[in-house]
């Protein structure tokens, strides 16, 4: 079944993704996403962020670890040390620079992997419905009923203090809400005539899924997950911050934070730094997910 | 950053006839106020000796020299002529219990019974565990009289005294009646009484105005458990507590322009790792030496610390009687290190780990510590994994020993290094886990026969001289990564008076007054 | 209406039961032997054996499930170790101060949430709102354990307004004085929510208002605040399972978030917020298809 049948057969879809056979679709969205210029403004801030710190090896000036105790807590724009050092006399750009990659990673790697796995369930349960829909829903709701928060405390608590415990356990905080997005979504695609058409003419469930219900959902969930970083990036900062993150000396923006807190009266602008880059990523990314929702016209 | 001189919001506690002081401890709980608290020394430091007495006490009116024993709840003991592990104790009369329970032998009894005879009834395997060790020597005990009774030991041991602090007499009568509820309404004969507690927020004790030694000044002390340094500060700055324990050290300046009293003192307290000599590369002497060399301990005390501390490169601080001049220097030589671990054959240096506290009475800034040591290690190539674990978390699985189930070369836990029986319980052959809390395995027959020398030794003098040359021994072998003494540092509001920082970890309370 | 009530009510039993599995679960996967912190270091095995049977740690997993579900029924959860205190006098006075933190700053953010978001609402285009629109992503962004130093840091230590830690002053535990400790811990809380709930509100009201019956409403020269009250009660509905109430759904909203407020009062460090997976209403959308049922 061809693109262009879906579309005509369901004009009421929400939208489309910016699939790669139709550039100019995806030229339209960019072009309305652009027209928020505060949007584009942390779109660009953002890609400077995540660039400065995929490349911390080749821009950082110093060693993340290297550092004298003499120098310690020079304040922003000593010189040399455009953010300071911190208590061990550590550049803090350096260590922003570089602890930006784990950070980053335990915002972006577990909303995709929650993505695939909640998405997955909730597209089986939207499809299937029926008992497979209770149960699954069901069960998500057990998880859905702790606070997210203390849910990813207790489970990295469980398994032990380590970023890959964090990323495990922000994945299961962000499975439920995924795929309660997901089954919402297949839901409605599934009323749709099209996909009762296909399933008359004999077509497998997993065709039907991949042909057209992904595709029809992806959007929705794809919105969806980009809010969900800048979150993400929050409790897994908020995970090292308890202390249940990287040991030292890993840079991490929420372990620095924790670091620095004790100094927050004394040499506040120091202490500052890290937090400051977890709200300007974490602002920016809502900033570009929300602009991104509107573009898509997802909004009502 | 700028304050407010002047304590506004402070005074507003209590009306202002009431001699009322508030403190913000280190510990992240309040002490569970049984005879044995919790939350480590410092438990013992606001609480346990603040409600209870020992049969010995602590002199802690003096500053200049380290705290030595007085008569607590026993005026004086002796040892017999004939055989030196029996002790006579001559019971103080005329005490009373806070609830009006007369203290007596019987009470003595009835304490030891508590935390030594499985078979009393109200024995409690918890309190047990962990007053095991004070206790070790500790063959029998009887009444002899109201006013007398005597402890028999296991072999003749001088330090008896010195371990006898840590036994808290409670109130017989109201251990009988709280049963196990007795922690929520203890009863001591202490210079102050428990008024009440709110989990997680403040400890109310009243002065004992009937108390043996003479009533407190203050009418009232109110405990907060603050974990966090910056809150301490924050609290002291903001005139919440008048007394803060262990500021941030870079808050020092800070706080003494503005008029607060910056209070620091060597005493017998020591941050360092303590060593799993039994497996892997720290068996080897000259692995643990070289660690030694690596340290910059001048570095940590001044520039990272800001003089809260003092270099340790043994138990004991310069100054005190068991402290030796003639041990291995342990100046800061990485080259020295890095020739000692080739020779033990890692000239590339190894992987270990590390268990630490991420806060805790005594260990105070233990991340930014850790990663001092865990750099200065890595300089001479050992690289050092650090594990963080929670305070009270770490104090339950030291004394459960290393873990089994992994390579993990170091405890990092601060210690009193305050009597005697510090030598034997962390470093005797006898105390080896789990028969004690050696927990590291170290063992070297030279220590333990000076060791027992010293604990057979009742002349001050010259047990005094066997622990000097004890010290010499630990000190040669390091079975611990010697780091820092600290100083014990804290901050006291302006209107604190007469508080005397004593070369000791615990604190006389009884002789401050607000103004 | 009834049986709908009753069937979500039965649908929560298997929810709470499995809730509770996964907290025993948990509970039994955290490292660390409960009969270690009981028992002296040099306790023998057979010691120890004593203490796991009288514990009951020696029965199967499930055996120990159900004996503690029975007990947890009837109110009974067992004493803690550590402080020596049965759980329920521990959680009980700490379960007050969290519904006192969580109802001031709930109350907060939902009227400030109501104003912003209606206002947006009706004047979507003006500075304005876009202002407000800014805002709200900067608390969704704002990492609150970092605004919460920061607030101690202006409002107690540097301006001397609000105390930095605790509960009630000593001697105190007055009204006032209750008050001026919940201040700087509710509004480090509300925070977090108040992002979530303006744009909650925004979204709804803005939905409400371009139906038809407002339109109606308007046509007819209705006065504007009569208006305001309709949109408020959510307008016409045109399903009646459907609720396009602002002040409901934010509400509801609210009921939904009690968390977060872990350790109030606690100071600096320990305030920990979550405005984490219920998140972008906007995404809801604004009424049915909502992925939740009990949300919407």
């Amino acid at each position: 079944m061809s693109l262009q049948a879906t579309a005509a057969a369901d004009p009421k879809t929400l939208a489309a993704p910016a699939a790669r056979r139709e550039p100019s679709r995806a030229a339209v969205i960019f072009a309305a996403f652009a027209r928020r210029k505060i949007a584009l403004a942390a779109l660009i801030v953002l890609l400077v962020i995540v660039f400065a710190c995929l490349l911390a090896p080749w821009i950082a000036p110093y060693d993340p670890s290297a550092g004298e105790v003499t120098d310690r807590l020079q304040k922003l724009g000593a010189p040399g040390h455009l953010l300071g050092t911190d208590e061990q006399g550590r550049d803090i750009l350096s260590r922003v620079l570089y602890g930006g990659r784990l950070s980053l990673l335990s915002g972006v790697l577990p909303v995709l992997l929650a993505s695939i796995l909640g998405g997955g369930l909730g597209v089986a349960a939207g499809y299937f419905g029926g008992w497979t829909n209770t149960i699954i829903m069901r069960a998500l709701d057990i998880v859905f009923s702790f606070p997210a928060i203390l849910l990813a405390i207790g489970i990295s608590a469980a398994l032990g203090p380590g970023i890959t415990n964090i990323i495990i356990s922000a994945t299961v905080v962000f499975i439920p809400p995924i795929a309660r997005i997901a089954e919402s979504a297949v839901k409605e695609v599934r009323k749709e005539e099209f996909i009762e058409a296909a399933r008359s003419s004999g077509a497998s469930a997993v065709l039907i899924i991949r042909a057209h219900i992904l595709r029809n959902i992806f959007a929705k969930v794809f919105v969806f997950a980009t809010s969900l970083i800048g979150v993400c990036l929050m409790v897994a900062s908020g995970l090292s911050f308890l202390g249940l993150g990287v040991s030292p000396p890993t840079p991490e923006w929420g372990f620095m934070l924790n670091n620095l807190k004790q100094l927050i009266f004394i040499n506040p602008a120091v202490t500052i730094v890290p937090g400051a880059f977890i709200f300007l990523t974490s602002l920016s990314l809502n900033l570009v997910s929300d602009a991104l929702s509107d573009a898509l016209e997802l909004k009502r | 950053m700028p304050h407010r001189e002047g304590l506004p919001r402070a005074a507003a506690g209590g009306s202002a006839k009431e001699q009322t002081l508030i403190i913000g401890m280190s510990a992240a709980n309040l002490p569970v106020p049984d005879t044995y608290p919790t939350e480590g020394y410092e438990g013992f430091r606001f609480v346990g000796f603040q409600i209870y007495d020992a049969l010995v006490n602590w002199d802690l009116s003096k500053g200049d020299a380290p705290a030595a024993l007085k008569p607590g709840l026993a005026e004086s003991w002796e040892t017999s002529d004939s055989d030196n592990t029996m002790w006579t104790f001559h019971l103080r009369q005329g005490v009373s219990f806070t609830d009006g329970t007369p203290f007596n032998a019987d009470a003595v009894i009835f304490a030891l019974d508590r935390i030594h005879n499985k078979d009393s009834e109200f024995y409690d395997a918890q309190l047990a565990g962990n007053s095991a060790s004070g206790l070790r020597y500790v063959a029998s005990y009887a009444k002899v009289d109201d006013n007398t009774i005597t402890i028999k030991t296991t072999v003749p041991y001088s330090f008896l005294p010195y371990d006898l602090t840590n036994i808290l007499i409670g109130s017989p009568e109201a251990i009988k009646t709280s049963g196990k509820n007795f922690a929520s309404q203890p009863v001591g004969t202490g210079p102050f009484k428990f008024v009440s507690m709110k989990q997680g927020q403040e400890m109310v004790l009243a002065k004992n105005e009937s108390y043996w030694g003479g009533a407190p000044k203050l009418d009232k002390i109110v405990l907060r458990p603050i974990s966090d340094p910056s809150a301490r500060l924050a609290a002291i700055q903001s005139g919440e507590v008048d007394w803060a324990e262990v500021p941030p050290t870079e808050s020092i300046e800070l706080l003494k322009t503005a008029g607060y009293q910056i209070l620091t003192n060597p005493y017998p307290h020591i941050w360092p790792y303590v060593l799993n000599v039994q497996d892997g590369p720290w068996k080897d002497v000259r692995v643990r030496q070289a660690a030694n060399y690596a340290i910059d301990r001048e570095g940590m005390s001044t520039a990272l610390l800001g003089g809260a501390a003092k270099p340790a490169t043994q138990p004991m601080y310069e100054g005190h009687a068991w402290y030796n001049d003639a041990a291995e220097p342990y100046s800061y030589d990485p080259e020295k290190a890095k020739q000692l671990l080739a020779e033990a054959g890692y000239p590339n240096g190894f992987q270990t780990t590390f268990i630490v506290p991420t806060s805790g009475s005594g260990n105070m800034w233990p991340i930014q510590m850790n990663e001092y040591v865990q750099k200065n290690l890595k300089a001479v190539g050992i690289d050092v994994k650090i594990e963080s674990i929670e305070w009270q978390s770490l104090l339950t699985s030291y004394i459960q020993g290393f873990p089994k189930d992994k390579e993990v070369g170091a405890y990092n836990i601060s210690l009193p290094t305050i009597s005697p029986s510090f030598y034997s319980t962390f470093f005797a052959t006898s105390a080896i886990f789990p028969n004690g809390i050696n927990i590291g395995g170290y063992s070297n027959p030279d220590y333990d026969a000076l060791l027992d020398k010293a604990m057979g030794e009742f002349d001050k003098t010259k047990q005094d001289e066997y622990l000097k040359q004890a010290s010499k021994i630990l000190a040669d072998d390091a079975p611990w990564l010697y780091v820092v003494h600290d100083l014990n540092l804290r901050a006291l509001a302006p209107k604190v008076k007469g508080f005397v920082q004593p070369q000791s970890w615990f604190a006389d309370l009884t002789t401050i007054s607000i103004e | 209406m009834a049986s709908f009530v009753w069937k979500r009510i039965l649908l929560m039993i298997p929810t709470l039961l499995g809730v509770s599995i996964v907290v025993f679960l948990m509970l039994k996967i955290v490292p660390g032997d409960p009969v270690n912190a009981i028992v002296p270091p040099d306790a023998s095995e057979s010691e120890r054996a004593l203490v796991r049977a009288q514990l009951g740690l020696d029965k199967p997993m499930a055996v120990q499930y159900v004996y503690w579900l029975g007990n947890v029924v009837q109110g009974d959860l067992g004493d803690s170790v550590a402080r020596r205190l049965p759980v329920t006098d521990m959680l009980l006075p700490a379960f007050k101060n969290t519904l006192l933190l969580t109802a001031a700053a709930a109350l907060a953010s939902f009227i400030v949430a109501l104003i912003v978001g209606v206002y947006s609402a009706y004047r979507p285009k003006s500075k304005l709102a876009s202002l407000f629109n800014g805002l709200s992503l900067a608390s969704i962004g704002l990492p609150n354990f970092w605004a919460a130093l920061i607030l101690i840091g202006v409002f107690s230590v540097t301006l001397g307004w609000l105390p930095s830690s605790g509960m009630s002053k000593v001697g105190g535990g007055g009204f006032g004085d209750t008050i001026d400790h919940l201040i700087l811990p509710a509004a480090a809380t509300a925070l977090a929510s108040v992002g979530v709930l303006t744009r909650m509100v925004r979204s709804t009201v803005s939905g409400v208002l371009q139906q038809d019956y407002i339109f109606a409403l308007k046509a007819k020269g209705v006065r504007p605040f009569t208006i305001l009250r309709h949109v408020l009660r959510g307008g016409h509905a045109d399903d009646p399972e459907c609720d396009r109430s602002p002040v409901r759904r934010a509400a509801g909203e609210l009921r939904t978030r009690g968390d977060g407020v872990l350790l109030a009062g606690r100071g600096a460090g320990h305030l920990s917020g979550d405005r984490a997976a219920r998140l972008p209403p906007s995404y809801r959308p604004a009424c049915c298809s909502s992925p939740s049922p009990s949300s919407c």
